[in-house]
C-alpha cells in the first residue's frame, strides 16, 4: 500500500499571535510538493522541508513599524497523506480540498526564535523543518485546514458579497506591446503595351477626334463576369499609341 | 482585411464590392477577368477644358463604394474588342507590418503612478487613518487630500484598493510613496465593499464600510500615517455609470451595430486588461462539510472564471499540467482592433506595479515581466496548438508563464505569482518555493558527526501498556541493537529508538517520554528529560502481541 504526502505551508500573521499588531491571515503558499512515501508505513516517515534560497524572504520584516514588508510569527506546514489504491492510475493521485491538514514547525527553528515574534527570513532559510508523520491521525497535533479565516464566502450571502478566487478580473497593471499585421495582397500586373487599350466604349469618346484615352478604374470580375472588385486611381492616366504602361493592381487580405 | 499599403509605380488598390464579399462568404470568389475603364471621363469636357489649361490628369475621380454598380465604358484591348481580359495567373504576396500602441492599463508609463480618471477609477481619493486599524471587517473612508475630482460615492460592490502602511503616508497617486516610490513596499490589497455600514457618504468625510474579509489589525503600533484607497468599479456586476455600463445594448456603443451592416467601425479603445484566474481544481481548505456541500457556491465551479475553464485545457494542449492558470486578455465589448493580428515578436511587457515578488533582486515593489528567449510553438504530446509563444520571465530570467503573440494574450502558470494577484488571497506578495523531501528512519541513513546522545528508558503513562524492550541504532550499528536501563551514544549522529509494548487497549490516550540527552552538549531545551515525541498507539492489538514503535531523534545535530 503506497502512499503520496502533498505538502505546502503557511506563514501566520503576527496579528494573530499574542497581543501581536499585523496584517490580517493570507492565505498559504500556493507552491504544492508531492512526496513519494512509497509502500513504507508513513506514519513513521518524516518530511523534510527548506527554503533553500536565503534571499526569497526579502519582504519579511520584523520591524513592521518600520513600515515596509510583511510580518509573520509562525510557520505551519500543510500536510496531506493520501493513499494511493484509492486512485486508479498515478496521474489521478491528487489532494482532497477538505482534507488538508495544518501542524507547527515554528518549534524547528533553531535560531533563537522567540515564539509570538516576527520571523526573519535567516529563521526559516537556514534549517531544515521536520515534519514528523507519526501523529498525523491527532487533531489536536496536525490540525484541520480550512480557508474560513479570509471569510470565503457561504451560499447564504448575497451576489455582491461573494468575492471569491474567480472573482479577480481586472488586470491591475499595464501592457506595453508593439503589433504587428500580415498583409497578403494578390498583386497583379497588367501590361498596356503601345499598340493595345487604346479605344473607349466611353459614349464621349470619339474615334475621330480623340487620339487617346483615359484611364480611371479597373474591375476584376468574377467567371460568370459579375463586378467582385473595382479599383480606382487617384488620378486618371492617359493611354495612346506612343505610350506603353504597366499597371499594378493589389487587393490586400 | 489587413492593411493597405500603397506602393509606386501605378498602383491601384481594389477593394471588393458587396457581390465580391457575398461570393467570399460563400466561399464561391473567384478572380477570373479584369476590365480596363474609363466611366467617369467626359473626353468632350476634357477637350473644352483643355484650351484652358485642363488636363485629364487633374480629374476627381471618386472613391469606390461598397456596392458599385457597374462600369460603364471600357477600354479594350482592341477597337470593339471584349473589355474581359482573363487573369491568367494570380501572384499572392505577404509582407510584416509593424505598429507601436501606447500601454494600456491603470498606470501612467512606466507604472509610477496611478491613473485616476473616470474611465479607470471610480472614486481615487479616499484613505484611512492607520490609527483606526483595528481588525475586524469595518474600514472608514475619510477624504484623502487630493479629494475632489471625483465625487463619486463607494457603493455596495464596489471594488477598495487599501495601499496599506504602518510607516509612511501612501495617499496620492505614487505607486509607493511619494518621495520614495516603489522603494517602499507595502501590501496593496483589494477588498469587496459587502455594505454601507455607518456614516452617510464619503464626502461628509464619515463612511464606514464593510469589507469582505478581515483587515489589519495595527492598533499596537500607535500609527499616526494615512493608507490612500481608491474605489473601482465591479465589472462583475457592472454597477456605476462609467465606460462599462453606458450604453444599452450589447455593444459597447449602439453605432457599433453599424459596424455589422455597413462595415464602419466606431469604437473605443478600452483602457484596461482584464485579468481572470481560472480554477479548475479546488483551492486547499475549501472544506467539503455540512455548511459547505459541494456544488456550493464555495467551489471552483461556482467562480465567475469558470466561463474560461475550458481554456486551462485548450491552452496546454488538452493535457493540462496546471490546473490554476491566470490569463491577462484583452476581451472587451468594442471591436477595436487594438492589436492588431498579433505582438510583435518579442516586444510584449506586462508590468505589475503593485505585487511583492519574491524573486525580485532587490525589496522593490512591483515586476516587470518581458518575453525570454527564442519564440516557441505550443506542442503537445497527442494533439498540437501550435500557437507562437515566448516564455514570460522577471528580470533575473525567472519564468513565470507564457506570452501568445498570436492570440495576444498573457498566461500566468506561476502558481505563487497567480495568489499574490487574487484580490481574495489577502497579500500582494509571493511567498518562497521550498523543497519537500522524505526520510524513512530505518536503517539510520546519515553518517555521525560527533555528537553525544544518551537514550533513556521511557515512561508510559497508559496503564494498558507496557515497554517490553528497547533498541538503539545508529549510522553505523549496522541494525537495531537492543538495551535496557539507558544508552549513551558517543560520537554518533541521526541515532533512533525503538521500543517495543505489550499492550491491552487500542485507543491513542497516552502520551509517552521518549528521552534523549545530549552529553557534553548540554540539554535539548530544558533541564528535564526532554520530550521528543508522544509514543501512540497506530494499530489494535490483541492481548497477547506485542506491536514495535520506531522513534528517529528529533535532535538535528548538523
Amino acid at each position: 500500500m503506497a502512499h503520496t504526502a502533498f505538502i505546502s505551508y503557511i506563514l501566520v500573521s503576527t496579528g494573530l499571535t499574542a497581543g501581536g499588531s499585523g496584517y490580517s491571515q493570507t492565505i498559504h503558499c500556493n507552491y504544492f510538493k508531492t512526496v513519494d512515501l512509497g509502500e513504507s508505513d508513513p506514519y513513521i516517515q518524516e518530511i523534510n522541508l527548506n527554503f533553500p534560497i536565503t534571499d526569497d524572504f526579502k519582504f519579511l520584516t520584523t520591524d513592521l513599524a518600520g513600515g515596509t514588508g510583511y510580518t509573520a510569527s509562525e510557520i505551519y506546514a500543510l500536510v496531506q497523506l493520501v493513499n494511493n489504491d484509492d486512485f486508479d492510475n498515478e496521474a489521478d493521485i491528487k489532494p482532497d480540498s477538505s482534507k488538508w491538514k495544518q501542524y507547527d514547525i515554528t518549534s524547528g527553528i533553531t535560531t533563537g526564535h522567540v515564539p509570538g515574534t516576527p520571523l526573519t527570513g535567516a529563521d526559516l532559510v537556514n534549517q531544515v523543518f521536520k515534519i514528523s508523520l507519526l501523529q498525523y491521525n491527532d487533531a489536536t497535533i496536525f490540525k484541520p485546514y480550512n480557508l474560513d479565516y479570509l471569510n470565503y464566502p457561504s451560499k447564504e450571502l448575497t451576489a455582491d458579497d461573494k468575492l471569491c478566487f474567480g472573482a479577480s478580473t481586472f488586470f491591475l497593471g499595464n501592457v506595453t506591446t508593439e503589433i504587428t499585421a500580415i498583409a497578403y495582397t494578390t498583386d497583379l500586373s497588367i501590361d498596356l503595351p503601345a499598340g493595345q487599350f487604346n479605344w473607349s466604349s466611353n459614349l464621349t469618346w470619339d474615334r475621330d477626334i480623340d487620339e487617346s484615352v483615359v484611364i480611371t478604374e479597373i474591375g476584376i470580375y468574377d467567371e460568370n463576369k459579375n463586378l467582385v472588385g473595382i479599383g480606382k486611381l487617384n488620378n486618371p492616366i492617359l493611354k495612346d499609341y506612343s505610350i506603353a504602361r504597366t499597371i499594378l493592381f493589389a487587393i490586400d487580405f | 482585411m489587413a492593411f493597405i499599403e500603397k506602393r509606386d509605380p501605378t498602383v491601384l488598390n481594389i477593394m471588393l464590392t458587396s457581390c465580391g464579399r457575398e461570393l467570399l462568404s460563400t466561399g464561391n470568389l473567384t478572380f477570373k477577368y479584369y476590365a480596363i475603364g474609363d466611366s467617369e471621363v467626359d473626353y468632350r469636357f476634357n477637350a473644352n477644358a483643355s484650351t484652358c489649361g485642363f488636363d485629364a490628369f487633374d480629374s476627381n475621380i471618386l472613391r469606390p463604394a461598397d456596392k458599385y454598380p457597374k462600369q460603364l465604358s471600357f477600354i479594350p484591348r482592341n477597337y470593339s474588342g471584349d473589355p474581359y481580359n482573363e487573369i491568367l495567373t494570380i501572384p499572392s504576396a505577404s509582407y510584416e507590418i509593424q505598429n507601436p500602441v501606447p500601454p494600456i492599463g491603470f498606470f501612467t508609463s512606466g507604472a509610477t503612478e496611478f491613473i485616476t480618471d473616470s474611465d479607470h477609477v471610480k472614486q481615487p481619493d479616499a484613505m484611512v487613518a492607520m490609527s483606526g486599524v483595528s481588525g475586524g471587517r469595518n474600514i472608514k473612508l475619510l477624504k484623502a487630500p487630493t479629494y475632489g475630482s471625483s465625487g463619486n460615492e463607494p457603493a455596495r460592490g464596489d471594488l477598495l484598493l487599501v495601499k496599506w502602511t504602518a510607516g509612511d503616508d501612501t495617499t496620492g497617486y505614487t505607486v509607493g510613496v511619494n518621495a520614495v516610490g516603489v522603494d517602499y513596499p507595502t501590501p496593496y490589497l483589494i477588498y469587496q465593499i459587502v455594505s454601507i455600514s455607518g456614516g452617510t457618504s464619503l464626502g461628509a468625510n464619515n463612511l464606514v464600510v464593510t469589507v469582505d474579509r478581515d483587515i489589519p489589525d495595527l492598533s499596537a503600533l500607535s500609527l499616526i500615517s494615512y493608507a490612500g484607497a481608491m474605489v473601482y468599479y465591479n465589472q462583475l456586476t457592472f454597477t456605476g455609470a462609467t465606460i462599462l455600463t453606458d450604453y444599452g445594448t450589447d455593444y459597447l456603443d449602439a453605432a457599433v451595430l453599424s459596424f455589422l451592416q455597413n462595415s464602419q467601425c466606431p469604437t473605443v479603445v478600452f483602457p484596461f486588461w482584464n485579468m481572470s484566474i481560472i480554477f479548475t481544481e479546488e483551492i486547499a481548505g475549501v472544506s467539503g462539510a455540512t455548511a459547505n456541500p459541494v456544488g456550493s457556491d464555495r467551489a471552483y465551479t461556482q467562480f465567475n472564471s469558470r466561463g474560461y475553464g475550458g481554456f486551462v485545457s485548450y491552452i496546454q494542449n488538452q493535457a493540462p499540467i496546471y490546473k490554476k492558470l491566470g490569463v491577462i486578455h484583452y476581451t472587451n465589448s468594442s471591436p477595436a482592433n487594438v492589436y492588431g493580428e498579433g505582438f510583435y515578436q518579442d516586444t510584449p511587457v506586462l508590468e505589475i506595479p503593485t505585487v511583492m515578488w519574491h524573486k525580485s533582486l532587490t525589496p522593490k515593489l512591483g515586476v516587470t515581466l518581458t518575453p525570454i528567449g527564442g519564440i516557441q510553438t505550443l506542442t503537445g504530446e497527442t494533439v498540437s496548438l501550435d500557437a507562437r509563444y515566448y516564455d514570460l520571465a522577471d528580470p533575473l530570467g525567472f519564468v513565470v508563464g507564457k506570452v501568445f503573440i498570436d492570440l495576444k494574450l498573457f498566461v500566468i502558470e506561476d502558481q505563487e505569482l497567480l495568489f499574490a494577484m487574487s484580490y481574495k488571497s489577502n497579500r500582494s506578495w509571493s511567498l518562497p518555493d521550498y523543497t519537500a523531501s522524505t526520510i524513512i528512519p530505518v536503517p539510520c541513513p546519515l553518517p555521525p558527526t560527533g555528537i553525544s546522545v544518551t537514550w533513556l528508558q521511557p515512561v508510559v503513562n497508559c496503564i494498558d501498556f507496557s515497554v517490553a524492550r528497547t533498541w538503539y541504532c545508529h549510522s553505523t550499528s549496522g541494525d537495531w541493537i537492543e538495551f535496557t536501563g539507558s544508552k549513551s551514544l558517543i560520537g554518533v549522529d541521526q541515532t533512533g529508538y525503538r521500543v517495543e509494548t505489550c499492550r491491552e487497549y487500542p485507543l491513542n490516550n497516552s502520551c509517552t517520554c521518549i528521552c534523549a540527552l545530549v552529553v557534553g552538549g548540554g540539554l535539548i531545551t530544558s533541564t528535564s528529560c526532554e520530550v521528543n515525541a508522544p509514543l501512540y498507539c497506530t494499530t489494535s492489538h490483541s492481548l497477547t502481541q506485542t506491536s514495535s514503535y520506531y522513534y528517529k531523534s528529533t535532535i538535528d545535530e548538523d
